[in-house]
């Protein structure tokens, strides 16, 4: 009985899939189809959003200019921060035969949890935001790549910015307990005990989710810091720095990397309380790059409803590698791999290239200073022009 | 410091004694454990918001005075949760009236899932943090920081709404006709009380209390994300399990026990703030093998 059943079934599932073929117009281009995947909803979602309207504007603008033998397709899904989403996204993706490479990724931890569905369907995953050293490995090459610095870079450049250049000398760490914070605050300690003449005074881990740091913070006012380096998300980071003006501490600077910056942090922070929080961001303002403004336009001419964020660029960078790769050796996931790897790419970010493991070599970072509520280039901004003088001066 | 890390905890502790006393308000009437609390204080705070943006619209704001606007938001966004109480209390509780206790249990878990998620689903990017609004004096008193207005308002509700609460159960009518349910059922429906007025109505004293608590810890955190509502339920439980379930000032005695915990973990103990949870929850079991009735229930004596 089950035997029959099962053929029957089959036979059924054959006749289904002959009868659809024929039913393709000869005329239509090919469809090729390139994922993405990132935080859309959840405490993240303001850095998934900008990319993901930036990744939909690469693809559509592919089609207009149409010098590509294919009709381009996307496929767009949320991984809400979560690794669990995210796999199951990456799973949805690897299994559509149509698609050819994808993109993804704000959150390290989703990052780590998805590259093995990409890796194991040989299929190129291109990373546009999340930033731990980690996710870029021999192991990983070619399948994976990632476009946007590591935390470790970013760290560095901010170090050398606050120490080096700006001459603050008492640190105390906050980072949440993710790998994200605990990398940060790994790495934040390795280079400030290179640095002579700085001290650590304190180092604390908070939990993603949680809104009280009154406590952790009354206890760093009393070791006396002049800055509170923060290796969290942008949530938390307004909040600490709200609480940090609550207990007293407005003349404590915060600083840490891109995680935080986005103006949804002066949003909750409030543009008063977020004065003078330094930030590294990743390559240099868009403004500032030769195709900028044509970007801008365009994104604006869009009409999205979120902006475009810090990894928007990033993410419509990562697309245009892809195509130009996919021009380059057409649609076989092996050779456009192996393509994307070994690409020179001069666009939005400058030229990017990867290293041996699939890492960018295009090593710009900015600093950024919060300056009348918004996030402006230190070069730019009333604090470097000494209008404005930074906490813990 | 020391100064500054006990009103911290005051603070902590009146957050989560406003939830705390919704269960012991629930529990004190119908014996029943309702799960949803945290999550009817989350949804007052989304309440909040919602008033907020109806009375800004609606220029409020420029033709009465501020703290009247603030007054009209609270009482409004309170009887939004009201209403939810009472709508708890109708799908989630009454049905499985003299059934099980632990049929409402699960049903008030369930409701509180439900509320969460469609506040997620439904409010405009509910799923992300949202920014509450201030509505609350600058300043401090004698200028000394922890001190801020904003503390002593909260505090001061806090206070106002636990004393009316006491004052409701012990001194009106209705808080004698919930504590006569609450001691015997039968005998109180044979002296003239009116189950099913009253109890519904204790839900809806319960909700408002609680949207009221959803807007202090809203003004204390200055951010609201829909999901902190089950953390809140399970301090706010907690709280009233280590003080007492079913009274009130153990509500408040549980809470602040709570937050004294977590501050003093998170600001005395090197690297403490990571496992402040864990702290504050290990209390929980201590309390739970040592004292279970709590610290100011009373004895729970089994008659055979």
């Amino acid at each position: 009985m089950l035997i029959v059943l099962l053929i029957v079934s089959m036979l059924v599932a054959g006749c289904g899939q002959k009868a659809q073929t024929p039913q393709e117009p000869a005329k239509e281009l090919p469809v090729v189809k390139i994922g993405f995947i990132g935080p859309l909803t959840g405490p993240n979602a303001y850095q998934g959003v900008g990319a993901r309207n930036a990744f939909e504007m690469a693809v559509k603008m592919a089609n207009e200019a149409g010098d590509l033998p294919y009709k381009l397709e996307t496929i767009v899904l949320d991984d809400a921060s979560d690794p669990s989403t995210g796999a199951s996204a990456a799973l949805k993706i690897v299994n559509d035969e149509a698609v050819v490479a994808a993109i993804g990724h704000w959150n390290s931890p989703v990052a780590m949890a998805t590259i093995p569905f990409f890796k194991a369907a040989k299929i190129p995953f291109m990373i546009w935001g999340a930033i731990s050293p980690a996710l870029t490995s021999a192991e990983n090459y070619p399948y994976s790549t990632r476009i946007c610095l590591t935390l470790i870079q970013q760290n560095e450049a901010l170090a050398n910015f606050l120490v080096d250049q700006m001459g603050y000398k008492r640190f105390a760490i906050i980072s949440d307990t993710t790998t994200f914070g605990v990398t940060n605050t790994k790495s934040w300690t390795s280079i400030l005990s290179n640095k002579p003449g700085t001290e650590l005074v304190d180092t604390h881990e908070i939990h993603v989710g949680e809104t009280d740091f009154r406590a952790v913070l009354a206890s760093i006012k009393a070791k006396n810091p002049q800055v509170i380096y923060f290796g969290g998300v942008v949530t938390e980071a307004a909040l600490v720095r709200r609480q940090m003006n609550e207990a007293g501490m407005e003349n404590v600077l915060l600083a840490g990397i891109s995680g935080m910056a986005d103006e949804k942090f002066v949003e909750v922070a409030t543009a008063a309380k977020a004065e003078g929080t330094i930030t590294s961001k990743p390559g240099r303002s868009i403004e500032k790059m030769p195709l900028g403004p044509q970007f801008i336009e365009r994104y604006q001419k869009e009409g999205f409803a979120e902006p475009y964020g810090v990894y928007g660029p990033y993410a419509f960078d990562a697309v245009n590698i892809i195509l130009a790769a996919l021009k380059k050796v057409g649609p076989d996931t092996e050779k456009l791999t192996q393509a994307i790897a070994d690409i020179e790419y001069d666009g939005l970010l400058g030229k990017t290239s990867f290293d041996n493991i699939g890492q960018t070599k295009n090593y710009l970072v900015t600093i950024q200073v919060v300056d009348d509520g918004k996030f402006v280039d230190w070069e730019d901004s009333k604090y470097f022009s000494g209008q404005k003088t930074l906490q813990g001066k | 410091l020391l100064f500054d890390q006990i009103i911290n905890a005051i603070l902590l502790g009146s957050m989560y004694a406003v939830v705390a006393i919704g269960f012991s308000l629930f529990f004190g009437v119908l014996n029943v454990v309702v799960f949803s609390c945290g999550d009817i204080a989350v949804a007052g705070a989304f309440s909040v918001l919602i008033m907020y943006g109806v009375t800004k619209g609606m220029g409020l704001f420029h033709t009465l005075p501020f703290f009247l606007v603030v007054l009209i938001i609270v009482v409004a966004s309170a009887l939004i949760t009201g209403v939810l109480g009472v709508v708890a209390y109708r799908a989630a509780i009454k049905p499985f009236e003299g059934k099980s206790e632990l049929m409402p249990l699960l049903s008030t878990i369930a409701l509180g899932v439900i509320i969460r998620e469609v506040i997620g689903l439904w409010f405009p990017q509910g799923r992300n943090p949202q920014v509450f609004p201030n509505l609350m004096p600058e300043g401090f008193l004698f200028g000394i920081r922890v001190l801020s207005y904003e503390r002593l308002i909260i505090l001061l509700i806090t206070m106002l709404m636990l004393t009316a609460l006491f004052l409701i159960v012990t001194r009106t009518r209705f808080g004698q006709s919930i504590m006569a349910i609450s001691q015997n059922r039968e005998a109180a429906i044979m002296m003239g009380v009116n189950p099913g007025v009253i109890v519904p109505l204790t839900f809806m004293l319960g909700g408002f209390l609680l949207g009221v608590g959803g807007f202090i810890i809203g003004t204390h955190y200055n951010i609201v994300t829909f999901m902190t509502g089950s953390m809140y339920g399970l301090k706010g439980f907690s709280a009233a399990v280590i003080g007492g379930l079913g009274s009130i000032y153990g509500a408040i005695v549980g809470g602040l026990l709570i937050a004294v915990v977590e501050v003093f973990v998170a600001g005395y103990v090197p690297g403490g703030a990571a496992y402040m949870g864990v702290t504050a929850f290990l209390v929980v079991v201590l309390f739970m093998i040592f004292r279970p009735q709590g610290i100011l229930g009373e004895t729970t004596i089994k008659k055979v």
